[in-house]
């Protein structure tokens, strides 16, 4: 499944984009953890695909690997924007940023074609845009309220949920309405997307939470849910500096923050069981969706086992 | 989803030797009406510790 999407990126690149970018943009998404990278995960794509097959039962054929193609190139936009708000004060990212602009036009261009033999192109192309600002103002949220501070556990997951929730939202929308399903398997799927992608960004602020240095989230303080959890047990939780020495990780890692943050997954992993039980009761083949599922819970299971661990019977 | 009415019940779980009891936090949840994080609580306690058997993931699994 990867292997075709990442062709039909690199063929969307190819064909769409101005040719003095073209090279950049493919060593972009060549760099750890995007897209033509080999151990690149491209989960938006892959979800997309999953969704396309388990409406139209039918192996991926064009429209399907295009709009699996233009999800994951924007998701590929928001890691550029990501990797550019994360850096050190002072770096130049300038070109990055080009690219990333780049980047959500090639997006736009892969699924004004994905939904040009769509019965429904209109709504489509709609949600694809309406969708993808909601995870907008989730990154601009997350810079908000990172500068703000004094952030509220509801703030905290407002913005997870936007960011990334809308991302999953996003993708299986999509797929889902080029694939023609009806409005009720669309709202399925999209809750599907939703619940899935905030799980994983929910393990994901696990595990980013603390180290020592100055690149953890604490460090940084930013406006994760277990940073936040944290702050409000503790005072002044993150030295000015931005540097966490080991006792204060030792301190967060002896704190409930982590086991709060762990129920909040667990209950996001509940739910998106139970969307995948509301698909194939509505008739879908959700075989591949229940994998994909699968390998997201896999991965959190180590995280999720760590942060469990003061419960007591 | 109530998040600050689970914090106040995790805290409020909290035993002097700083562990969590799995019963007091199910019964506090179940009282507060927070039945989703109840069964969430349940469902945490349940999971088969996992060890991690590939390397580190990739560094965008997730926006950061």
């Amino acid at each position: 499944m990867l292997e075709p999407l990442r062709e039909q990126i690199q063929e969307v690149i190819a064909t769409r984009m101005a040719a003095p970018i073209r090279r950049d943009l493919v060593k972009l998404l060549r760099r750890p953890g995007y897209a033509l990278h080999p151990d690149g995960l491209c989960r938006a794509g892959v979800l997309a695909l999953h969704v396309h097959d388990a409406v139209s039962r039918q192996s991926m054929g064009r429209t399907a690997l295009l709009a699996a193609a233009a999800v994951e190139i924007q998701m590929e936009a928001a890691f550029v924007f990501d990797d550019v708000a994360d850096a050190a004060p002072g770096g130049t990212r300038g070109e990055d940023l080009g690219l990333a602009i780049a980047l959500l036009t090639a997006g736009a261009a892969a699924a004004e074609e994905a939904a040009a033999d769509s019965p429904g192109r209109a709504a489509a192309l709609d949600h694809f845009c309406r969708a993808y600002s909601e995870a907008c103002a989730g990154q601009f949220l997350d810079a908000a309220l990172q500068g703000r501070g004094e952030t509220t556990l509801e703030e905290a997951l407002r913005m997870t949920r936007l960011k990334s929730g809308a991302l999953g939202k996003f993708a299986t929308g999509f797929a889902a309405r080029i694939a023609g399903a009806d409005k009720e398997g669309v709202a399925l799927f999209e809750r599907f997307g939703d619940h899935t992608f905030t799980l994983a960004q929910l393990v994901d602020d696990l595990r980013d939470a603390c180290a020592p240095g100055r690149d953890s989230d604490l460090a940084q303080r930013k406006a994760t849910l277990p940073v936040v959890f944290y702050g409000q047990e503790f005072d002044s939780p993150a030295p000015v500096d931005g540097i966490l020495s080991r006792d204060i990780c030792n301190s967060y890692e002896s704190s409930v923050a982590p086991l709060y943050v762990a129920i909040l997954a667990q209950a996001y992993i509940r739910r998106a069981d139970e969307d995948l039980t509301l698909l194939a009761r509505h008739g879908y083949a959700v075989g591949g969706l229940v994998r994909f599922f699968e390998s997201v819970d896999s991965d959190a299971g180590e995280t999720l086992s760590a942060a469990r661990s003061g419960l007591v019977a | 989803m109530q998040v600050t009415a689970l914090a106040e019940a995790v805290m409020g779980s909290r035993r002097d030797d700083g562990a969590i009891s799995l019963q007091d936090l199910k019964v506090r949840l179940s009282r507060a009406g927070l039945e989703e994080f109840a069964r969430a609580v349940a469902s945490l306690a349940q999971r088969v510790k996992v060890k991690r058997q590939n390397g580190p993931v990739a560094d965008h699994p997730w926006i950061s």
